[in-house]
Parts: C-alpha cells; sequence; structure tokens
C-alpha cells in the first residue's frame, strides 16, 4: 500500500493505540495501566516476552542500543490488547527487540512475513514480505490494516 | 499504606473508628491512591466546561487528555432491596471523562458530569509513598472545593454527593515480593492452605476478588488480585486492589473527609489483615 493509500484511509479507520481503551477494557478510576496475564495460549507467552524484554540492560547488543523505554513498552502493550481480542483467531507473534532500543512482532508463515515494529519514539510501522521477496512497507498501520495483513500471513 | 513520619512518636494518632490503631509500614508497596466522589449527574455540564474548568486547572495540572466515561458504580444510597428504581437519561450529548495531568505525572484529577476523582501514583516507582495525612488527603482537601467554586461560579450548584471512593492499588513486583506462583502462601494469608501437602501443582495464573459490607449499611470494601504486566516497565507483579465505596453522611466537604478518613481505614486495617507477617517484614511494618 502506498504511503497516499494508507494516509487517506487513516483518515476514516486510523488506529491510535491510546484509543484502543474503549475498546477492550471498562473504564476505570485506576490510573496506573496494567494488562492481566491469563490463560496458557500464544497471549501470555507474548506477554511474559514482552516482560523478559523489560530487564534488557543498556547495550544490549553489544552496539550501544538503549534498553527498551517506558513510551514503547506503553504503546506494545496496548497493541497486544488488541491481539488478544482476537487470540483464538491468529498465531502467536514472535517479539524481538530491536537496535535503537524499539521492539518488533513478527508472523511468519512459509515464505510470508509480516512485521509491526514499536519504534523507540513509540511510533509504529508495518513490513510485509511476499513469497516472491516483495517488500511492502506501511508507515502508518490501522486496525483494519493490522488484521488484514494476519489473515495474509495465515493464508499462505 | 498508613505509616507514621519519624516525628510522630508510635501511638501519637487518635483512635481509628474502626476501633483499632491502624498498621504502618516504613516501605508500603503502594503504587496508587484513589479518593473518589460520585454525584448527581450536573444537568447543565457541556462539554465546553472542561475546558472552562481546565483554565482555572492548568497552572497546577498543564496536561489533559480525554478519556471514555466512568459508569455509575452501584445503586445509589437511597435504594433498598426490592425497591423498583428505574433511570432513565435522555440525551443527544456525547458523554466524556476529563483528564488533568500534574507536570510530575504523579497527581491526576479526573472530571465527569458526575465524578471528581483524585489520583496519586509513582511514575519511575522509586518514589516514596507521599502519605495519606500528609498528601492524599490534603490534595483533595484543596481540589475539591476548587471544583465546587466552579460549578457554583456556573450557576450549577453545590454536587449532591450518592458515595466516595477509597482506592490503594498495591504492587506485589516478582522478584521482590514473590518469585513464583508457589510462593502465594508467603503474600496472602488466603493461600495458606497451600502451604499444606497439597497434590496441588502451582497454578499457572491467579486471581480472586472478595466484597465485604462495611457495618451499619455504610458501604463495601472490595478486594481483588490481579497478575498482570505493568505498561510502564513490563515487570510481572500481583496486583492487591482494595477498594472501599459508601455513602457520605453529607455532601459538605468535611464529610466527605470523613468518609474518606473511615474507607482508608478499613482499607488498611484489611491490607493488614490479609497478607502475611513475612510480607510485613519486607515493608518493614512499624505499627
Amino acid at each position: 500500500m502506498s504511503p497516499a493509500a494508507t494516509a487517506a484511509q487513516d483518515q476514516e479507520t486510523a488506529w491510535h493505540p491510546e484509543n484502543t481503551e474503549t475498546v477492550v477494557t471498562s473504564p476505570s478510576t485506576q490510573w496506573c495501566e496494567v494488562t492481566e496475564v491469563r490463560g496458557d495460549d500464544w497471549a501470555q507467552s507474548a506477554l511474559r516476552r514482552l516482560s523478559d524484554l523489560g530487564s534488557l540492560p543498556d547495550d544490549w547488543d553489544g552496539f550501544g542500543s538503549p534498553r527498551i523505554s517506558r513510551d514503547v513498552f506503553e504503546v506494545a502493550f496496548k497493541l497486544m490488547r488488541v491481539l488478544i481480542e482476537y487470540e483464538n483467531l491468529l498465531p502467536s507473534p514472535a517479539v524481538v527487540p530491536t537496535s535503537g532500543g524499539g521492539l518488533q512482532f513478527e508472523w511468519i508463515n512459509q515464505a510470508r512475513e509480516f512485521e509491526i515494529e514499536v519504534r523507540p519514539d513509540g511510533s509504529l510501522a508495518a513490513l510485509s514480505l511476499d513469497e516472491d521477496g516483495e517488500a511492502d512497507e506501511e508507515p502508518v498501520i490501522t486496525q483494519d490494516d493490522l488484521l488484514s495483513r494476519l489473515i495474509w500471513v495465515m493464508a499462505a | 499504606m498508613a505509616a507514621s513520619s519519624p516525628k510522630d512518636p508510635p501511638g501519637a494518632r487518635a483512635p481509628t473508628q474502626v476501633g483499632r490503631s491502624l498498621p504502618e509500614f516504613r516501605y508500603p508497596p503502594v503504587f496508587e491512591t484513589v479518593l473518589g466522589v460520585e454525584f448527581e449527574p450536573l444537568k447543565t455540564w457541556q462539554i465546553p466546561h472542561f475546558g472552562l474548568l481546565w483554565d482555572r486547572l492548568k497552572e497546577d495540572f498543564p496536561e489533559s487528555e480525554t478519556k471514555p466515561p466512568l459508569g455509575q458504580s452501584g445503586p445509589g444510597p437511597k435504594t433498598k432491596v426490592g425497591e423498583i428504581v428505574v433511570e432513565l437519561e435522555v440525551t443527544n450529548m456525547p458523554s466524556v471523562r476529563c483528564w488533568y495531568l500534574e507536570e510530575s505525572g504523579t497527581r491526576l484529577l479526573q472530571v465527569q458530569k458526575d465524578r471528581f476523582i483524585h489520583n496519586w501514583r509513582k511514575v519511575s516507582g522509586d518514589e516514596v509513598y507521599p502519605r495519606y495525612e500528609d498528601a492524599i488527603r490534603p490534595a483533595f482537601e484543596k481540589e475539591w472545593p476548587r471544583f465546587t467554586e466552579f460549578l457554583n461560579d456556573h450557576g450549577m450548584g453545590y454536587p449532591q454527593v450518592r458515595r466516595c471512593e477509597v482506592t490503594y492499588v498495591n504492587h506485589f513486583e516478582k522478584g521482590k515480593e514473590w518469585e513464583s506462583l508457589h510462593d502465594l502462601p508467603d503474600v496472602l494469608g488466603v493461600f495458606s492452605h497451600l502451604q499444606a501437602e497439597s497434590e496441588l501443582p502451582s497454578p499457572q495464573n491467579v486471581g480472586f476478588s472478595a466484597n465485604y459490607p462495611l457495618p451499619n449499611e455504610g458501604g463495601s470494601l472490595n478486594v481483588s488480585l490481579k497478575q498482570v504486566l505493568r505498561h510502564s516497565d513490563a515487570k510481572e507483579l500481583l496486583q492487591f486492589t482494595l477498594t472501599a465505596k459508601g455513602p457520605p453522611e453529607s455532601s459538605k466537604t468535611e464529610d466527605l473527609l470523613s468518609w474518606f478518613d473511615l474507607g482508608r481505614e478499613w482499607v488498611v486495617t484489611s491490607f493488614a489483615d490479609l497478607t502475611t507477617p513475612r510480607m510485613h517484614s519486607i515493608w518493614e511494618r512499624t505499627s
């Protein structure tokens, strides 16, 4: 999808992580945000993986990458909340740290790949790779894009 | 949880309303506190009032965010069992809640047409809990009159308070208070039966909730335990939340504060009753 097309779609269905609260949790008087760990499915594994990444120190890769920041985790957990909504339908993601202090969710099925990167500043970017090695990079990801891309990966 | 400041000799506090001295900890695991008031919906409150109110608060609360509204937390204080109450509200106005945030990120005011809430929380996790008597209660005592004065200035009158809420959110961190769920009996007494020679393996995950009525139809105390990950640092923890809710004697500020004192006493004494001496040692219980 071209950046222009993505931007146009963004006008109508843009997903901003801070808005997911209305969809997946009941509002409460509590301020501190947490995600409950329950079940024995991939969501719990992915949440625990995020927790493990929280203990990475500065320079965890030997190339000076900082530890994953609060901003990155805040966005990653909000993304996880959306994924958990579809946990019975979606495959398990790999969750890996990226250089510079971000992290990435990856789904790979045969020759198809889909990645969502939470950049060090908390912004999101998505990348799809098809069977021919063609890459489709999306600077803005919408919730609809996210789900359609995951279905695309599963259909390989 | 309650703790004496160094200048307070042990036992210096006045007797509590629950009839026993409050337990105190030097390093309580409290991560967030909530003092909230729910009142009859303000009929003439409109969206622009959020901005007008912010104008008055902005010096102390320079950031704001819009959030979905909180629902009513239960039947009103005058509702009796068996009584049929139908409440309908017909409005075209979107319902929202506004957050006003202090620059430090440790204090928050939440306002909607039937709520006023003051939150304090840790940000880095290393902050010292500023204590109910020294900071939490005085903060509400300062901000509530600012809010009611605003309402009065805009012709909305004084809010008719339905109920008050005191919530303490405690975080028991993995690696500090516990290592695995096998350690639960060391954290909360309610799991002590698991210490016996049980054939049960450690649970994969855990959660519970209990409601206790407060005496004299004074409201209720909810206690809940959840296994969670904290978004700010991805730490795995047991979140132990105690919430007291109930109707104050009247809508006067002194009666709200009096109810907060009572609610907080129930929260603090219940916290000490439900947690184990081993945890009290970690948090350095002083009384």
